[in-house]
């Protein structure tokens, strides 16, 4: 300490040194202000040094797991006599396609001798692809028609928009669970008028290996034009609808509606073909129904309306029609595509928010023979992979055509050997062999779908891209 | 009839006092008849002295002999023997006169001593009263005793002498200086102990002649005057003063010594056997005395005793054969157990009053300091409400703290990762005050913390202000000081322990030059400082050497200063070293959760995150400019700063240098950590926190605006030497109360939003159980406390996974040797490539049979936490159905946490126990057992000495003198 102790006589520190001492500690304050101020100025101006260790990551890929196909299994249809309860009251038939497949079947359904087809792909089979497509064709006094449809991967959502629970239309879910562990689905409804509330539509437990079947129209009565969600928590479900009509007392078609994965503001509908339109139209107004003409099936889900542009792309190439429609968030839109010639078509649907979408077309045949059928958007199949598809087995007198189509640029495709050009924006229409599974390879954006028909029958089904193989997930391990 | 006397003076140095010994011998009013010099200098210079007092008999010895030797030698050398003493009352009776280079004899010294002898023939030795040379008043020794236990005791020693002691005759004992004793008596008990070298020789040698059946007796009008003490008047050389470390290991080796040759030769060898486990008991004991130094006095003389060979043999054979009387005889001689109880007290109360002269001024902590405390802790309570009564604390880099006390024990241990961190230790501390609940412990941490920082600031800013406002103003700008607020607010434990710990650190170093008490806690809390926030190390370094620069006279006990923290940290720098990682050493230790973003501003204004500060005004202001918010947040801090820079240019105060220094090495060190990461966890890298090195910043901005505060009412004060006191001038102490308060109120508002932000909702810290995984794995974490679980969480990059076990992640298990892993560049140790390869499996649709993979690691459950914000909900989903569809998953539902699954195998118990080295008990051992000692040192065992009072010396800087002595002696 430089202060005098107390012993310091005080009368002889002279006033020049205090005020000397006084001086020093002013200085001494400037200096540590000045150098406050460089300390202050250096931490703001000048970047301090600046290090971050790598992240370690391992990219994994998984390995390859047990591929496993759900089929919709038999049509479905109601007991004769008092209690009538869910049968199946015609079998299907299956084609799987495939190196190595083995097929099983679900135990239990809620159906009377009802079940399902799963086709699996075992983990150590030689090949990768696999492919089953089921056809169904009932003669029942209240069912009758040609219904077709791809197994499908099992999973976690499910939008099917087809269907109606008005007076003649039977419409059922059809929950299947081939996985292990049971499967607690949620399901969602929209009608025309938006959304529809009903009882007992969550929670729905599909045991692991059943099969559920329920009645629509317990959930949405007398409902056009309604839309379904399936989300499953737990296990996966595959979902599907079959839909039946009865015009009068004549059974006027059944179409099985096969699922789509999630809203997007794009779809393709490869095949939309209008057989004996005009035929059908009639017979189905004559009993004031109006399911009769083609028609799409529109619903935008989310919280924002959607404007909707439908393209529909017919055979013979060139432009074609375009239509425009404003869509209502959560409002289904049964959109007619009416003054159709006869012919083929394919259907681009462009939207400003994410829709779901499906077309519908009816045929009719001799007698009262008559059929209708919801074709369901194909997505696109990788662009130079082979992708497996499976032509479903047909009975005599019927045929089965591809639809190809090119949203956007042309393709060069080779369905089992044989090359096929499909036009810019067009598409390609060919024949093929039922009851087979076709190799389809694609130089471009196509979306494929398979087309059955007969007199007064008709029926598709979709190629479906290989579950997209898993690719690489990077771990970031502690 | 006439005694011969024989004056044997043995030289081991000459100088002034040799030859005032020698002059005195020739002026002696009876002169000796024989004059016996041992010259065992080995100088001519001395030889040639001695030589010129014309002695009977010159002997040259070795100087490395004993006293007793020496005498022993100079009696070999007489040409007369002794003649066979027919009896004391007849024929010649010879007396040796034993004196020493040192010892100055009265010139009728040697006349009353024989006056006295004369008169009673059953004395056999008489010593003088012994006076110091270089202040003839004060006794330097008269008379020595022993007590009950057998360690000597003089009757007076440093006494001014008032005659007070000259009723005194029969003693146990004298001292060896100017010895008269009978040489028939001493060649009977044969002469002194050789393995005595000189402290207690004398004693030694009474207690025989005693034993013999004479008398000893003090003759307090003979007086010597004697330069040197026994001890340093036996060692050759330059006589420099005997260090009271040496001092101690003589007393205590010759007293062990003599215990082993007074006792019954029963009890010997239990005597022996004692003597190390004592030696351990006295050494602890030396520790909580405040004197370290003299631990190793205690071991050197066991050790001396336990291995001297036949020296005690022969001594107990010697006292034998000249003993005539039982131990009962010098009984009544030993000093009463009352008596030493009494001069214990006598000597403490002598100690504490010197402190008390020496004691700097220094505000009274009642009822100032209380007020504020109590007003931080008030503050603390309302702050953190919806915390109290909760049993653990989550959210930021919070967790439970260990699940129970063996867990808190392992998180010590060094395992096979590597070796535990140094705040694992902090937190086995913390958790032992809550035992049943250790988390409990945290909670307790978080509402008292205003409190513990009010109380550690206000310690620290009295030792450097003279008056309560000043250190009232520090405590409470450091009690809602930015980084603490935001560390609270944020959930960071070793921020706030960091907080909570520096001022102590700093109050203790600044005591630790005079107190080794201060040393220790200043050791102790430097190491918590430290485990705490390591990236404060470079800066504390820095400090402690600039400190031992300016006090090198303290240098030494300055250099243990760092001993407990190189203690905690030496495991983990070892293994961080052996790895190639050093700057992972810098690592922030708890949870690796990234701090709040870091903006230059927010250091300079001393925010640690200053969206803490900034967004809830914002919320309240919405259309002022974020600038505008900043320079008003800036103008909250500016009077502390200037308050800090003025006070330099008020009397005293360069006291607020070192404060302002530490704070400016503070701000580098926030500056310099800013941008660095050393840490890689959830996925991404971990920078550094910002918050301690802004604490640092923030306790010298505080300390210096205290002392500003106490310059300006020290200016108020009268000039010096003016004849009134209490005549302040009231202009400056209203000037300083105003500026304390709007310091204080300035640095309050500023706080507030982060300090409500726990009653706002918006800090991440909530009440929540101890554990953070859900409750079915935390119950089944009680029968299997190993039991695993993998966390997923989808990131940007990918998915981050990690394995918690037991009922998740506690803090004591956390390891920086573990998240700093990645500094080794990026490759993946072979135990996270195995769990990222099960991860890859596990989150995506795989045909891999997981099970094995999953009992290895012990993993029974599986948890998906909630996506990082920007990652795309499909995400979550594909892992979602990936996990939902594996065959070896349940799937349990969705907790608080995230989604949850149970892994179908076998219940099979854990068998995996960690494995580590050999060496971690020993290590932990050496650790624990550091901190112990260094704690036996730091507990305060003296009585506090009483302040003086701050008012009654109000213009008087700290004493200056106060370096002189040590608190705790």
């Amino acid at each position: 300490m430089t202060e005098p102790t107390a012993t310091t006589p005080p009368s002889t520190a002279p006033r020049g040194r205090s005020l000397l001492r006084a001086g020093g500690r002013a200085s001494l304050a400037l200096i540590a202000a000045a150098a406050a101020t460089a300390l202050a100025a250096g931490v703001l101006l000048v970047p301090g040094p600046s290090t971050t260790p790598v992240v370690p990551a391992l990219a994994v890929t998984p390995d390859r797991s047990d591929q496993s196909l759900v089929c919709a299994g038999g049509a479905l249809g109601l007991t004769r006599g008092d209690d009538p309860q869910v049968a199946v009251v015609a079998s299907e038939r299956r084609v799987s396609a495939g190196e190595g497949l083995v097929e099983g079947a679900l135990a239990a359904s809620d159906a009377v001798d009802g079940g399902a087809a799963v086709v699996t792909l075992p983990r150590e089979a030689p090949g990768a692809a696999l492919a089953a497509t089921e056809s169904v064709q009932p003669d029942t006094p209240d069912v009758a028609g040609l219904a077709a449809a791809e197994c499908l991967t099992p999973g976690r959502t499910a939008w099917l928009v087809g269907g109606a629970t008005t007076v003649g239309r039977t419409t059922w879910i059809v929950l299947s669970n081939a996985d292990d562990v049971d499967a607690a689905v949620d399901l969602r409804l929209w009608g025309d008028t938006g959304p529809i509330e009903a009882p007992g539509t969550s929670g729905l437990i599909v045991a692991a290996g059943t099969q559920r079947i329920v009645p629509l129209a317990g959930l949405a009565v007398d409902e056009d034009s309604p839309v379904v969600r399936v989300t499953s928590t737990g296990g996966s479900v595959a979902a599907t609808l079959q839909t039946t009509i009865v015009r009068g007392l004549t059974p006027s078609g059944i179409s099985i509606v096969t699922p789509i994965a999630e809203p997007a503001e794009r779809h393709v509908i490869p095949a939309l073909p209008v057989i004996a339109g005009q035929l059908a139209r009639e017979r189905s107004t004559a009993d004031g129904g109006t399911d009769g003409s083609p028609a799409l099936r529109l619903l935008a889900p989310g919280d924002e309306a959607a404007v909707v542009t439908v393209t529909l792309v017919p055979t013979a190439g060139g432009v074609g029609l375009v239509t425009e429609a404003q869509l209502e968030p959560g409002v289904v839109l049964d959109l007619p595509v009416t003054e159709l010639a006869d012919g083929e078509y394919g259907v681009v649907i462009e939207s400003t928010q994410p829709i779901v979408v499906a077309g519908r077309t009816s045929t009719a045949g001799t007698g009262d023979a008559a059929d209708v059928e919801w074709f369901t958007p194909s997505p696109a199949l990788p662009v130079g992979a082979e992708v497996l598809v499976g032509v479903a087995p047909l009975g005599p007198g019927q045929s089965a055509l591809l639809h190809l189509l090119a949203p956007a640029e042309g393709a060069e495709v080779t369905i089992d050997g044989l090359p096929v050009t499909v036009p810019p924006g067009g598409m390609a229409v060919v024949p093929s062999a039922a009851d087979a599974g076709v190799r389809i390879t694609s130089s471009g954006v196509v979306h494929v779908s398979a087309t059955y028909r007969g007199d007064g029958l008709l029926a598709g089904s979709r190629a479906l891209p290989p579950p997209s193989a898993v690719g690489a997930l990077t771990v970031l391990p502690y | 009839m006439q005694p011969r006397v024989i004056a044997i003076v043995v030289a081991r140095r000459g100088g002034e006092a040799l030859q005032q010994t020698l002059d005195a011998l020739a002026q002696q009013s009876r002169r000796p008849d024989l004059l016996v010099v041992v010259d065992a200098a080995g100088a001519d210079a001395v030889t040639a002295q001695l030589a010129a007092a014309n002695p009977t008999q010159f002997v040259t010895a070795s100087s490395g002999l004993g006293f007793g030797e020496l005498v022993h030698r100079g009696l070999g050398a007489l040409p007369v023997a002794e003649p066979v003493a027919s009896s004391p009352y007849g024929g010649v009776e010879e007396w040796l006169w034993l004196l020493r280079h040192d010892t100055v004899p009265d010139p009728r010294a040697l006349e009353r001593l024989l006056a006295a002898v004369e008169i009673a023939p059953s004395v056999a030795v008489a010593g003088p009263k012994q006076l110091e040379a270089a202040h003839p008043t004060v006794i330097a020794g008269y008379g020595e005793t022993i007590t009950r236990w057998g360690a000597s005791v003089a009757i007076a020693e440093r006494e001014l002498d008032q005659a007070q002691h000259d009723r005194l005759s029969d003693v146990l004992a004298v001292g060896e200086a100017a010895m008269l004793v009978r040489r028939s008596v001493y060649n009977a008990v044969e002469g002194f102990d050789p393995a005595l070298a000189g402290v207690d020789a004398a004693l030694d040698l009474c207690v025989r002649i005693r034993l013999a059946g004479h008398r000893v007796i003090g003759v307090p009008q003979a007086r010597v005057f004697v330069h040197e003490g026994t001890a340093a008047a036996a060692r050759p050389g330059s006589g420099r003063p005997v260090s009271p470390r040496s001092l101690a290991r003589l007393r205590r080796t010759a007293q062990l010594h003599r215990r082993l040759v007074y006792a019954p030769a029963l009890v010997v060898p239990l005597h022996w056997l004692s003597l190390l486990p004592i030696a351990v008991a006295r050494a602890l004991g030396q520790l909580l005395r405040k004197r370290p130094t003299l631990v190793g006095a205690e071991f050197a003389a066991a050790l001396a005793v336990a291995f001297s060979g036949t020296a005690v043999p022969s001594a107990r054979r010697r006292l034998a054969r000249g003993r005539t009387l039982g131990w009962g005889a010098i009984a009544p001689l030993r000093m009463a157990p009352d008596e030493v109880r009494r001069r214990r007290a006598i000597e403490r109360d002598a100690l504490l009053s010197a402190q008390e002269d020496d004691r700097p001024p220094r505000p009274d902590f009642l009822p100032g300091g209380a007020a504020v405390v109590v007003l931080a802790a008030l503050v603390g309570l309302v702050a953190h409400l919806p915390l109290i009564g909760a049993p653990a604390l989550l959210g930021g880099a919070l967790a439970p703290l260990a699940p129970d006390a063996p867990a808190m024990l392992a998180g010590l241990e060094r395992t096979a990762e590597g070796a535990a961190d140094p705040f694992a230790f902090v937190l086995a501390l913390l958790g032992v005050l809550t035992p049943w609940q250790p988390s409990l412990a945290i909670v307790v941490l978080w509402i008292a913390a205003l409190p513990l920082a009010a109380l550690g600031a206000w310690w620290a800013a009295a030792s450097i202000v003279r008056r309560p406002g000043p250190a009232a103003v520090a405590a409470l700008l450091w009690a809602f000081s930015p980084p603490l607020l935001v560390a609270l607010a944020e959930g960071r434990p070793a921020a706030v322990i960091a907080h909570l710990a520096l001022p102590v650190l700093v109050a203790s170093a600044a005591r630790a030059p005079r107190s080794w008490s201060g040393t220790a806690v200043a050791g102790l809390s430097a190491a918590v400082v430290v485990a705490s926030s390591p990236s404060l190390l470079p800066a504390l370094v820095a400090a402690w050497l600039v400190w031992m620069l300016a006090n090198p006279r303290r240098l030494g006990r300055l250099l243990t200063l760092p001993v407990p923290t190189v203690a905690l940290l030496a495991p983990l720098v070892y293994d961080q070293l052996r790895r190639g990682t050093p700057l992972g050493l810098l690592a922030d230790p708890g949870l690796p959760v990234p701090p709040g973003p870091v903006s230059p501003a927010g250091l300079l204004l001393g925010w640690p995150d200053l969206s803490l500060a900034l967004a809830p005004l914002g919320e309240l202001l919405p259309g002022v400019a974020p600038v505008a918010l900043l320079i008003s947040l800036a103008a909250l801090v500016a009077p502390s700063v200037l308050l800090a820079l003025v006070g330099l240019a008020l009397p005293d105060g360069r006291r607020g240098v070192v404060p302002l220094v530490l704070g400016a090495l503070g701000l580098a060190t926030a500056w310099a950590v800013a941008g660095i990461a050393v840490v890689v966890a959830g996925g991404g890298a971990v920078p550094l926190d910002t918050g301690p090195a802004l604490s640092l910043a923030g306790l010298g901005l505080a300390l210096a605006a205290a002392v500003g505060l106490d310059g300006i009412r020290a200016a108020a004060a009268p000039a010096r030497g003016a004849a009134l006191v209490g005549s302040e001038r009231r202009g400056p102490v209203v000037l300083a109360t105003a500026l304390g308060l709007l310091t204080v109120l300035a640095a309050s508002a500023a706080a507030v939003p982060a300090l409500s932000a726990s009653l706002a909702g918006t800090s991440p810290v909530a009440a929540g159980e101890p554990r953070t995984l859900p409750a079915i794995i935390a119950a089944e974490a009680l029968r299997d406390p190993g039991v695993g679980t993998i966390v997923l969480t989808p990131v940007e990059a990918g998915v981050a996974a990690r394995v918690d076990r037991g009922a998740g992640a506690t803090l004591i298990a956390q390891r920086t040797i573990v998240v700093t892993r990645a500094l080794q560049g990026g490759a993946l140790a072979p135990e996270q490539e195995a769990l990222a390869e099960l991860v890859g499996n596990l989150a995506a649709p795989s045909g891999r049979d997981l099970a094995s993979a999953l009992a290895e690691l012990d993993v029974r459950f599986v948890l998906l936490e909630e996506a990082a914000p920007g990652v795309p909900a499909s995400t979550s989903e594909g892992m979602t159905a990936a996990l939902d569809g594996n065959a070896v998953l349940t799937p349990i539902g969705a907790a608080d946490a995230g989604r949850l699954w149970r892994v179908v195998a076998d219940d099979a118990e854990s068998t995996a126990t960690p494995d580590r080295p050999l060496s971690t008990p020993v290590v932990l051992g050496v650790q624990l057992g550091i901190l112990a000692l260094t704690l036996l040192l730091a507990l305060p065992t003296s009585l506090r000495p009483r302040r003086a009072r701050s008012d009654a010396r109000p213009d008087e800087g700290p004493a200056a003198t106060f370096e002189a002595g040590d608190d705790d002696d």
